[in-house]
């Protein structure tokens, strides 16, 4: 039963209502400063010459100020440090549980003559000041919200009883809540809450405000968590506080470490670690005190990860663990030093000279007691190989198996995937001496949090503010289209780059920035339209099949069936864990499949160039998927490619000629749209369009053509024929978006190419200020001699470099042909006729 | 409300009071590393140490022992000032902290005292 009137919290209710602890904290400031000023008086009284009031008289009037100031003083302290918060230990009222602002909420909710309990609740919260820079962040006004919950809500009455019953639901379900996340009281925030998850009309009202109810969560319990933590970084007194004092007798104990200063930076005296306490790589750091003071001999670790990942994260964590007394009683409140090899290398002279300095660092180390060593990016100074590439040739790798099974020798090794495949898995005999701990890529929630602390700081800075729909969609992009980093350093990269961004364009705007701008940035990094479609990218989307037929004659069956795919995909119809798009385009040669394909690199990806070309048929072997993806060794070199561009198109040139091993490997990323390379590392393809070519079965369509049948309603009867005859595995077929037919090229198709060709000519002459006329018989001409029925028009390129390119190109450099000059060109001699310039 | 006061006033604060005291008298011991500092006590300053080297040469030995004993005394030295330090401000937050003590459980009647005071003054 919600007991209200008898409950803990009523007390401060009451004094809230009666005394005004606002109005209470004005009057304490007046006694203050009256006691102040007066005292003053007091003591310069033999100084004044004109005193209406006698010394005692000034005194008393003093000593009375003090007295109210310091009982208004106490009361305030009284109200906020103990009726505010009752004790609740042993209560088993549900109010009790309410803090403050909750149960006033919930009495003025209860008392509403206009609204209904739900909606008087809600409305009452979400003008909580507390709450007003949430909606902020999310772009929401609290007008607005109030605005738009009246309105679904309408103004529904409710009985006495329904209220109450109303309330002690509510309540009910905001203390689980508030349990859940191990709260002692339930603050407003987690009424919010109960109501969002539990009311369909505040879900509704969220709905049309077109905001999460978990975003909402999200935001405000970001902004609970940095209150909380500034409040508790501010009681300097509490132990965990002191304790980030570094201890001078603990330095005088230990020993001397003269060249590790020298070479070093300590890792301890950097507080970097996330004050929100963003549990990142928890288990990691936990495997890492564990390797430190390993009984087994050896007491070193090695951490495994992309650059990126978070590894220096996880370290300043752990030396901050460690710093602070939290981690085993061997390992507190030692040093985290990290050897600054580049330097060391740099300064030495010599291979010997750094073996000296190195072993004594290692000696001092081991001598000091204290230490633990750092040595980043370990695999440049290991092995034959020299790690190395040409970072420094330097191997330590005798030296480290000499110290790693030494008992208080410690070293954490910080390395990549790579690095670990190809120095450490050669060094086996080093490598059993080290823990190895693997440190994963944070995830984009863990990434959320990342970027929210790093929002502050930067808040703080530049004085924007960071919307929470801005920082969704730099998670949602990072994830999507950047592959060349992992989480978190992606996302901080974006966000880095967008508050770049924002201060390059501020001039004008406001100071908010928004998830628009988030996009505009990423769009103009990778040179794709990402975010919502610009008009320029609707209209090509939109007008795609045209845009491909200025430079693509015929196939208007395929073009279109393209153009809807990529549509779908755009739209975002498509599930967003498979490629853009993926097309096996069958037919014979020189029907214009590669152009197509072209054509949609310059169409979606803006240039030609974006196209990473595959000739199958140099994949005949098994092995030969090494040079595609690369072994530990070597990367490879599709992986590569795509990694360093993932906005690209994929062409596979006679697809069917691949080994079925390397058909496989295609299978699952048409399937999942990732795949992993030779050293391990994932690679995305969910930012390309995969297009594989065949001329298997090219006859079949030859034929069908010739008896005129209609290509679409031919597809399946083709499709079924080249899977009677064992071309391709059904498997493999089903995994594209759409299989395409290429028709054979009529006569009328031919012309229109030479006609597309010369004109490619003419208009590189007209940027010469020589002017090209096309001729009909020209045309006529050149369809004639390009036209090879089983080369399609591949023939038609070279017969027209051939016939009109070479003897242009000849009269230009024997200077036949000069500026403004007009020619065209004889279709049975093929020379070059001038005429006058108003043919 | 007027118990309720009391007990906030005169157990509620002093217990928090003597939680925070007893965190500063531990912190002087965190901070001057007590423990480390008396285990150490006696070992050579920063573990700078001579080896004795193999075999017996007697003025090597000596020379060893005269130097490890040497290092050892500056460790003594200054480890005595780091335990007088501490022993400082240990006695130091002991009487702050009887004195603040005291203050609170008076202030009621100081602040009472002083009104009438006052009134006695003005009258």
């Amino acid at each position: 039963m919600l007991d209200l009137k008898n409950s803990r919290i009523s007390k401060a209710i009451f004094v809230e209502k009666y005394f005004f602890p606002g109005m209470l904290d004005i009057f304490k400031v007046i006694f203050a400063t009256g006691f102040i000023y007066l005292s003053a008086i007091y003591f310069s009284y033999p100084f004044l010459n004109s005193a209406s009031f006698s010394k005692e008289s000034i005194l008393g009037a003093a000593l009375i100020l003090f007295s109210l100031w310091g009982w208004l003083w106490l009361i305030l302290c009284f109200f906020s440090q103990k009726l505010k918060e009752p004790a609740i230990k042993g209560s088993d009222s549900l109010a009790d549980f309410l803090d403050l602002d909750s149960a006033k909420a919930i009495i003025k909710a209860i008392h509403s003559k206009k609204y209904s309990f739900s909606l008087s609740l809600f409305l009452t919260l979400v003008e909580m000041p507390q709450f007003k820079l949430a909606f902020s962040r999310l772009l929401l006004s609290r007008e607005k919200i109030s605005k738009t919950a009246q309105e679904i809500w309408g103004k529904g009455e409710a009985n006495e009883g329904n209220r109450l019953e109303e309330a002690e639901q509510i309540v009910m379900s905001a203390l689980k809540m508030a349990a859940a996340q191990d709260l002692e009281r339930i603050p407003a925030s987690q009424l919010l809450f109960a109501i969002m998850e539990s009311h369909p009309l505040a879900q509704k009202t969220l709905f049309n405000l077109g905001v999460s109810k978990n975003d909402i969560m999200e935001t405000i319990l970001w902004q609970e968590k940095t209150l909380s933590s500034q409040k508790t970084r501010k009681k300097f007194w509490l132990k965990e506080n002191l304790l980030k004092k570094s201890s001078i007798g603990r330095q005088w104990a230990a020993g001397h470490t003269y060249y590790l200063n020298l070479y070093s930076r300590d890792l301890t005296n950097f507080k970097q670690a996330l004050s929100l306490g963003i549990l990142l790589h928890e288990k990691q750091i936990k495997q890492a005190e564990d390797a430190l003071i390993s009984s087994n001999g050896s007491t070193s670790a090695l951490l495994v990860g992309e650059p990126g990942a978070g590894r220096r994260m996880l370290l300043s964590n752990l030396a901050n663990k460690i710093s602070e007394g939290r981690s085993y009683r061997s390992l507190n409140f030692n040093r985290i030093v990290e050897i600054n090899m580049p330097s060391l290398i740099t300064s030495s002279q010599g291979i010997e000279e750094l073996e000296v300095i190195l072993k004594s660092i290692f000696n001092e180390a081991m001598r000091a007691g204290n230490v633990i060593l750092v040595i980043r990016e370990i695999h440049n100074y290991i092995g034959s190989h020299f790690g190395a590439r040409d970072v420094a040739k330097v191997n330590i790798s005798g030296m480290l198996a000499e110290y790693v099974s030494r008992p208080g020798f410690r070293l954490i090794g910080i390395t990549t995937p790579e690095g670990f495949n190809r120095v450490w898995q050669q060094n086996q005999e080093i490598l059993s001496h080290f823990a190895k701990i693997e440190v994963p890529p944070a995830t984009p929630k863990e990434t959320l949090a990342i970027l929210e602390e790093s929002t502050l700081e930067i808040e703080r800075q530049t004085k924007f503010l960071i919307s929470f729909p801005a920082l969704e969609e730099i998670i949602e992009l990072a994830d999507r289209y950047i592959s060349n980093a992992p989480f978190p350093k992606k996302a901080l990269d974006v966000l880095d780059g967008v508050i770049i961004y924002k201060i390059r364009n501020s001039r004008r705007g406001s100071n908010l920035v928004l998830k628009k701008e988030v996009d505009a940035l990423v769009s103009e990094k990778i040179e794709i339209p990402v975010g919502e479609a610009s008009q320029k990218e609707k209209d090509v989307l939109l007008n795609l099949e045209d845009i491909i037929h200025q430079r693509l004659v015929g196939q208007e069956e395929a073009v279109s069936e393209i153009a809807n795919a990529l549509r779908r995909a755009r739209a975002d119809i498509k599930n967003g864990k498979r490629t853009l798009g993926s097309f096996l385009f069958l037919g014979p040669t020189g029907v214009g499949k590669t152009e197509t394909a072209k054509c949609l690199a310059r169409a979606y990806f803006g240039s030609e160039k974006k196209m990473i070309r595959l000739d199958m048929s140099e994949y005949q072997e098994a092995g030969s998927i090494k040079k595609l993806i690369g072994d530990g060794e070597n990367p490879g070199y599709f992986t590569t490619m795509v990694r360093e561009d993932p906005f690209s198109l994929i062409l596979l040139d006679e697809i069917e000629k691949a080994h079925p091993n390397i058909l496989d490997l295609f299978l699952q990323i048409l399937d999942e749209g990732r795949s992993t390379d030779g050293s391990g590392r994932i690679v995305d393809f969910r930012s390309t369009i995969i297009i594989a070519t065949s001329n298997a079965g090219a006859e079949l369509v030859r034929d069908a053509v010739k008896k005129g049948k209609n290509l679409s309603e031919y597809k399946q009867e083709f499709i079924d024929e080249i899977l009677k005859k064992g071309l391709f595995r059904p498997e493999f077929l089903n995994r594209f978006d759409a299989v395409v037919l290429f028709r054979t090229l009529a006569e009328e198709h031919l012309r229109k190419i030479a006609q597309l060709m010369l004109e490619e000519i003419k208009n590189g002459l007209a940027q010469k200020e020589i002017n090209l006329v096309i001729t009909s018989d020209l045309v006529e001409k050149m369809a004639e001699i390009g036209f090879y029925p089983e080369f399609g028009a591949r023939e038609m390129r070279r017969a027209i470099q051939e016939k009109v390119e070479n003897i242009i190109a000849k009269a230009m450099l024997s200077g036949s042909l000069k500026t403004s000059d007009t020619i065209k060109i004889d279709p049975e001699t093929f020379k070059i006729i001038k005429v006058s310039k108003d043919i | 409300m007027i118990l309720l006061f009391f007990e906030w006033y005169y157990k509620e604060i002093p217990q928090k009071f003597y939680k925070i005291w007893s965190n500063y008298l531990w912190f002087w011991g965190y901070y001057f590393s007590l423990g480390d500092t008396l285990r150490t006590f006696f070992s050579p300053w920063k573990r700078i140490y001579e080896n004795y080297g193999r075999g017996f040469d007697i003025q090597k030995w000596l020379s060893a022992f005269v130097g490890n004993l040497f290092s050892c005394f500056i460790g003594m030295f200054l480890r005595s000032f780091l335990i007088i330090a501490l022993l400082i401000a240990e006695i130091l937050t002991i009487a702050i902290g009887i004195l603040f003590l005291a203050f609170w459980l008076a202030f009621p009647l100081i602040l009472i005292s002083a009104f009438i005071k006052g009134l006695i003054y003005i009258i």
